[in-house]
């Protein structure tokens, strides 16, 4: 057999697999937010009138400023934290490594029903507080699920995404090389210098391939913000899901619209990051 | 200091899951107490089993028969999975070849298109495909995100395969059966496994893509516990018993992968999907 031939056969059921379920999962719903829905009794194509909905109304500006301020906060903290965590875990596994990773191991409903028995109205949190006396109903804890201010959504994110990016620092930092860091220090530079000039270069490729799926992720989720989120933070994907299950099919389209929206939107923002990361990080390019 | 910060972050991942137990467990948790007021044993003459495990347990709740969905899916997108990605990861981790960064960037497509727009595309073009529905509909559905996952690591897996010793298994006479039989897969099965296992964890988890193309017929636990939550009310025993359930799955792959499979694998930037 040909090298030639082996590639393709090798390749072939992957990307057909792909074609047929992603490829078709796309074009069939970029037609139909062009207008293309005989299913849904709108024959409209092509008309860009579901996107200028997306782009006139005031509901999804809302929705894609909210999109934002859950998701860069979320992703920032996360990085932040998940890089500290992966610098603080030790080269040989131990007991406390491996129950850091539990949160990557569960679903994110799972993670919303955490969310729910802590910091709900009545939760363990509000119960404790009630313990130490600061409070005496359960109204006097600010609403943290389904406020405005979204502290669920995030603390959610952050504790589910922590060991995601810790794990992958960690794993880039057993690769490195640690004599530069011996040589560093031999030269005289402080810890905080080697952590500066040494350690976080060393590792950046890990926090830059980390920052990327975790955006993509946080701007495009559905069940965190949909059960959290208290129906007053709806985000792009939020109000995508709600007018696709509005009773109204001819408004199907319209859902299709906010959903491919969206999707240009995160595929914009990680081209970004990644540009970003070439031009200022010299050096992380090409991973 | 790293001690205190890394102990620090374990209790905060495994401790949180206490409230889920004990929240499964009572029979009256009534505001202002930490604990219950009255805890399922105390009230055995009323209840045989815990509330929300009862209602797990009787038909009524469904739960069983979702956690088998969940079971059979997994495993059939875990094997249909690896029967795609493996023969890519192959050829992706041997092969130099015109537009290889082309086919890498499409098969690492799905972890940046959102999920949910994927299920919404998916829900129209199931139904002109005929599988909207079906078992076999959302099995594929779920193959979509596990695909980029399993090309990475299979692809890592075979990196570290020494192909200068299939080499040697041919001068020395061996068949293609051979050298995959006796030299391929015991070397590289333990990362295989490891993939798969995660396979079958992100298939259990998948939530969007499982009620849009199921359309009702894909009931897995993670959607019956999506169904019951939100709305900002406090956990409810049910609730805190099916994502006990959901839970296991994972634990048990960590145990799996930490002690049974500690020292041949290597999942070094393997970790892909969260």
């Amino acid at each position: 057999m040909s090298r030639r031939w082996r590639v393709a056969l090798g390749l072939a059921p992957a990307l057909a697999l792909l074609a047929t379920v992603f490829g078709t999962a796309l074009f069939g719903s970029l037609a139909q937010s062009l207008g293309h829905a005989p299913a849904y009794g709108v024959e409209a194509f092509p008309t860009l009138r579901y996107y200028r909905a997306v782009f006139t109304e005031a509901g999804v500006a809302a929705a894609a400023a909210r999109t934002l301020t859950t998701a860069l906060p979320a992703t920032i903290l996360g990085l932040v934290l998940g890089a500290a965590l992966g610098l603080a875990l030790p080269a040989r596994r131990d007991l406390a490594a491996s129950l850091v990773q539990v949160p990557l191991l569960v679903p994110y409903v799972v993670a919303v029903a955490l969310a729910t028995v802590w910091l709900a109205g009545g939760g363990v949190l509000a119960r404790a507080l009630a313990a130490l006396g600061l409070i005496e109903v359960p109204h006097d804890l600010p609403r943290l699920l389904d406020g405005a201010a979204g502290v669920g959504v995030l603390v959610t994110f952050v504790w589910k995404q922590v060991p995601f990016t810790a794990l992958l620092v960690a794993a880039v930092r057993a690769g490195a090389d640690p004599r530069l860091a011996e040589v560093a220090h031999v030269f005289g530079a402080t810890p905080l210098q080697r952590l500066r000039y040494v350690t976080l270069p060393q590792v950046m490729p890990a926090v830059l391939a980390a920052a990327v799926i975790t955006l993509a992720y946080n701007l495009g989720a559905l069940e965190v913000p949909l059960l959290l989120g208290g129906g007053v933070r709806d985000t792009l994907a939020v109000s995508a899901w709600r007018v696709y299950a509005d009773p109204d099919l001819t408004q199907r389209p319209q859902a299709l619209a906010i959903a491919w929206s969206l999707t240009a939107g995160v595929v914009i923002a990680v081209a970004g990051l990644l540009v970003a990361a070439r031009r200022w990080l010299p050096g992380v390019a090409g991973r | 200091m790293a001690r205190v910060w890394r102990w620090g972050w374990a209790l905060g991942a495994t401790l949180p899951f206490a409230a889920l137990v004990v929240a499964s467990l009572a029979f009256r948790w009534s505001w202002p107490d930490l604990l219950p007021t009255e805890w399922w044993w105390e009230a055995r003459r009323t209840v045989r089993l815990p509330i929300g495990w009862d209602y797990v347990a009787s038909s009524a709740s469904r739960a069983l028969p979702a956690l088998l969905t969940s079971v059979t899916v997994a495993t059939a997108v875990t094997a249909l999975g690896l029967v795609v990605a493996w023969p890519a990861a192959r050829v992706i981790a041997h092969e130099r070849f015109r537009g290889r960064q082309a086919v890498e960037l499409a098969l690492l497509a799905p972890l940046v298109v959102p999920e949910l727009a994927v299920a919404l595309g998916l829900a129209v073009s199931a139904v002109q495909l005929g599988v909207a529905g079906t078992w076999w509909g959302v099995v594929a559905a779920h193959v979509v995100p596990t695909l980029p996952y399993l090309v990475r690591t299979l692809a890592a897996v075979e990196q570290g395969f020494d192909r200068d010793l299939a080499d040697a298994a041919r001068v020395h006479g061996a068949d293609a059966w051979a050298v995959f039989w006796f030299l391929r897969l015991p070397l590289l099965a333990p990362g295989v496994a490891a993939a798969a296992l995660f396979a079958f964890l992100l298939s259990t988890h998948l939530v969007v893509l499982t009620v849009l193309v199921g359309q009702g017929r894909g009931e897995t636990t993670a959607v019956q516990l999506f169904a019951r939550l939100g709305g900002g009310a406090a956990l409810d025993p049910v609730s805190a018993a099916l994502a006990l359930l959901l839970t296991l799955p994972g634990v048990l792959l960590l145990v799996v992968l930490d002690g049974v499979l500690r020292r041949r694998v290597d999942l070094r930037g393997a970790v892909l999907r969260m």
